[in-house]
């Protein structure tokens, strides 16, 4: 199971945005829900576990 | 092959830097590899060793251009790595003949996940190599290469949405170059507390939950104060595989005057980038 997250840059933390079954699944996600994350920062992990934002 | 005057400029350059002593080396082949392992890894975590050799004047230069892929063991294999460990005594016997210095565990997370507490762990008493052989490749005795007290990279490269190479080392400032025949990209490590605070206090507010379900798992976990300590005084660099590529590409030029042209401009596109990024960030927060 993968977590699609979207940097919120006011929170400055990932919010959950869908959960999807299978990696192609989520990069199709990640593709579709860009425009609904104000930073534009879409990523995909699984559950329990957080991208790292690198400067 | 990487020229003894690669070296040489290396630490000429780290000598500029207060404090630096160690720089992990990349030749194009390692990163042609983690960008193709970053893109296959699918559901598991999968991994190996980067081997090398070492280079020693003011600064100790960890130069890896080979690689071995290893099996996964681990019990939970979708969410952690743990090398074969008949791999890794075959690897440990070229160590022991000198056919290498030095190795590094490298893995993959299929997803954008950065690294973990265990992989910080893992990494920091991987103590890949042989300190006798090594003492009588140089002749003298290393004391900075002594098990205990020489620099333990680790290497992450993450096969998410952004894929991206991670590097990390328990207690030691760094420098990770990458080199592609007459170029070159170098990024310097961050402290983990100060440059990724949020990631540093997810780890240590999961801590105990790990150590947990690293006994469950029916791993040895290390014991809390261990694992604290090593999150701590974590170094590190992140860096997307993409641009890294790219800055690494030779089609990458900039026509500048004079001679000095192509590395000053790749430092200034970098700075560039960097520059335009952090106003992106600064428009974003006033938002």
């Amino acid at each position: 199971m993968y977590e699609i997250v979207c940097w919120d840059s006011e929170k400055r933390d990932w919010v959950v945005l869908e959960k999807v079954r299978t990696k192609e699944e989520a990069k199709e996600a990640v593709r579709r829900l860009k425009e609904r994350c104000l930073s534009g920062d879409v990523r995909f992990v699984r559950e329990g576990f957080r991208p790292l934002r690198v400067r | 092959m990487i020229s003894e005057e690669l070296f040489r400029k290396l630490d000429r350059q780290a000598q500029e830097i207060p404090g630096l002593k160690h720089i992990f080396l990349i030749t194009k082949d390692i990163v042609d590899y983690f960008t193709d392992i970053a893109r296959v890894t699918d559901r598991v975590e999968m991994g190996g060793f980067l081997l090398g050799k070492l280079w020693i004047n003011h600064s100790i230069i960890y130069a890896f251009h080979d690689y071995v892929q290893v099996r996964n063991v681990s019990p939970e294999p979708e969410t952690s790595y743990t090398p074969d460990p008949t791999s890794k005594r075959e690897v440990m016997r070229l160590f022991k003949e000198g056919r290498y210095d030095i190795g590094a565990i490298m893995h993959t997370h299929p997803d954008d996940s950065a690294f973990s507490s265990p992989d910080l762990v893992s990494a920091r008493f991987a103590e890949l190599f042989d300190f006798d052989a090594l003492n009588r490749k140089f002749g003298r005795w290393l004391e900075e290469m002594r098990p205990g007290r020489a620099a333990s990279p680790g290497f992450l490269v993450t096969g998410g949405a952004e894929p991206t190479l991670y590097c990390y080392a328990y207690n030691t400032r760094f420098e990770l170059a990458a080199v592609a025949d007459d170029h070159m990209v170098k990024r310097l490590s961050g402290y983990l507390v100060s440059e990724a605070r949020s990631h540093y206090e997810v780890l240590m507010r999961e801590a105990e939950i790990v150590v947990e379900k690293m006994r469950k798992m029916g791993l040895i976990p290390p014991d809390l104060e261990t694992l604290h300590e090593t999150i701590m005084d974590t170094w590190f660099v992140g860096i997307p595989l993409r641009e890294l590529e790219w800055l690494l590409s030779p089609e990458v030029e900039v026509k500048t005057e004079g001679g000095k042209g192509r590395e000053e401009s790749r430092e200034l596109i970098e700075e560039l980038k960097e520059r335009m990024r952090r106003e992106i960030e600064r428009r974003l927060r006033q938002l």
